[in-house]
């Protein structure tokens, strides 16, 4: 627990005190809110499950999509290190990471929804969360593969293994963990996206628009309040396990 | 092609009979960005026994130790001049596949390293990773002949399936010998290797060498005099990039030639 032993860490103490009082009381009154309204919150056929079921397999699309590029890309950078490709690599992850969900989701709304006729749905949308998810995967490998001791590559290579061998079975799942967390984070950033969405499966007011998710439920239900608090904790809820795993994975390597 | 393609080649000469050095080294320097770290090493290590490399820190055994198996490969700005041979082989030479070197000359670092999975996959990686063909029987037998050169095998022979890294130092640096042992090398290469362990691991590691001697050869970097003495049956003495000295471990120890040999060993510096 927090010892408080000088001015200074007391107030810092109290300042994690009362962040975690602005996190939690919100959640825990949004958690209270979707539980007395429970039916009219669950039930068919403005309940959430559609919302859920949206999110989930656009993220399953998105992470379908980022993870093998993601990976790759990353254990190429950081095995490599140095080069023009890699260079291009790098950059291009950073300035993914570095463009907000409003820029991938216009890009992908001018270009996929009508630009190829894709239309509003679930391939723009896990096209679009993947391009947002990718540079966290990529940046997580990265520095995942770049933690594993030379000392672990040296002792593959003194027994004769190649560069390549070394890399896929013996750097790799020294690095698991800490992959996995970086893409069970990817996975909660791609859960709470709005605005990339937004522009591929649409939005409150386009009629074509099928699409529902959980981060649409929260502000579309803006009469229903206890609606959109549930989706709201729902999306707080899933966000916080995710990121309870990934910092389990991350710590155990 | 590989120098170490032929069925009929170098490695058909044994170990313990040849009359070819096992290695041989003349005027070997060695050059980083950082400088020149072994400034002509003239060298014979007679195939078939334990040499023992000694020195004080910075004297170039690990650095020299490494150049026999190309370890350095990965340094920037490496240069190499002189003559540095395995048998017959050039080591530096431009067509030499240092994947084939490597799986002839083991080696076996300071600190213990255990791969991410369980004891049996650390030793059967070497097999594997050169897919011998061994069938699942053969590679265990393996596995099993290995851990019991290596002095694990009646410690872990219940927990074959289990991570290494549940392993203690000493039980990890005995799997690392017995990982090395996997793939069949003639010669197996230790930088320190009992510097990160504690004595009754050390006995345990000096016993799996000794039992090696003979069926391989072994070059050993220590910075344990008393070690040296019991284990190897010739010493090679280093000092700033160069070999002092070299020759039969006792007469090394009690008859050394050059002063400075006898400085080191009687504790005057190092």
């Amino acid at each position: 627990m927090i010892r408080a032993a000088r001015p200074l860490d007391r107030l810092a103490g109290g300042a994690l005190w009362v962040a975690l009082a602005v996190v939690l009381l919100p959640l825990a009154g949004m958690v209270w809110l979707a539980v007395r309204h429970l039916p009219a919150v669950w039930l068919a056929p403005r309940g959430l499950w559609p919302a859920i079921r949206g999110s989930l397999s656009v993220v399953g699309v998105g992470l379908a999509l980022a993870v093998p590029a993601g990976l790759c890309g990353g254990v190429w950078v950081a095995e490599v290190r140095q080069g023009f490709l890699a260079r291009a690599v790098r950059l291009s992850a950073a300035l993914l990471g570095g463009a907000s969900g409003v820029v991938v989701g216009y890009a992908a709304l001018f270009a996929l929804v009508h630009g190829f006729g894709w239309g509003f749905g679930t391939a723009a949308g896990g096209l679009a969360l993947a391009a947002v998810m990718l540079p966290q995967v990529v940046g997580a490998t990265t520095e995942a593969v770049a933690a594993v001791p030379d000392a672990l590559r040296d002792a593959s290579l003194a027994l004769g293994a190649n560069r390549r061998t070394t890399v896929w079975r013996v750097v790799a799942p020294a690095a698991a963990p800490r992959i996995l967390a970086g893409v069970l984070g990817a996975a909660s950033l791609g859960i709470g996206e709005t605005a990339a969405l937004a522009c591929t499966l649409g939005w409150t007011g386009v009629p074509s628009a099928a699409g529902s998710y959980l981060t649409r439920a929260v502000w579309s239900s803006v009469r229903r309040p206890e609606s959109g608090a549930a989706a709201l904790a729902v999306l707080l809820l899933v966000v916080l396990a995710l990121r309870a795993a990934a910092d389990r994975m991350g710590g155990r390597s | 092609m590989s120098p170490f393609g032929g069925a009929g080649g170098l490695g058909a000469v044994p170990a313990g009979q040849s009359a070819v050095p096992c290695f041989r080294a003349e005027d070997f320097h060695l050059f980083c960005t950082a400088g020149e770290l072994l400034r002509g090493v003239d060298l014979v290590v007679p195939g078939g026994r334990i040499t023992a490399l000694i020195g004080p820190s910075g004297a170039g055994k690990s650095m020299l130790l490494r150049s026999l198996n190309r370890m350095h490969d990965r340094v920037a700005g490496l240069r190499v001049t002189g003559g540095l041979w395995f048998r017959e082989q050039e080591i530096y030479a431009p067509d030499l596949d240092p994947v084939c070197l490597r799986r002839r000359v083991g080696m076996v670092f300071r600190q213990p390293v255990v791969f991410p999975a369980s004891i049996f996959d650390n030793v059967a990686y070497g097999p594997r990773v050169h897919r011998l063909e061994l069938g699942p029987a053969g590679l265990a037998t393996r596995v099993e002949r290995c851990l019991r050169a290596a002095g694990l095998w009646d410690e872990v022979r219940d927990v074959l399936r289990q991570p290494a890294g549940r392993l203690t130092g000493g039980q990890r640096q005995r799997l690392a010998i017995a990982r090395a042992l996997a793939v069949d090398p003639e010669v197996l290469l230790l930088d320190e290797p009992t510097a990160t362990v504690d004595p009754v691991a050390t006995a345990r590691i000096e016993d799996a060498l000794l039992r090696l001697r003979g069926a391989l050869t072994v070059v050993v970097v220590t910075h344990n005099l008393a070690q040296a003495a019991r284990i190897s049956q010739q010493t090679v003495f280093m000092l700033e990039g160069r070999v002092v000295e070299s020759g039969p471990t006792e007469v090394v120890f009690h008859q050394p030639r050059d002063t400075r040999t006898e400085d080191y060993l009687t504790g005057r510096f190092g």
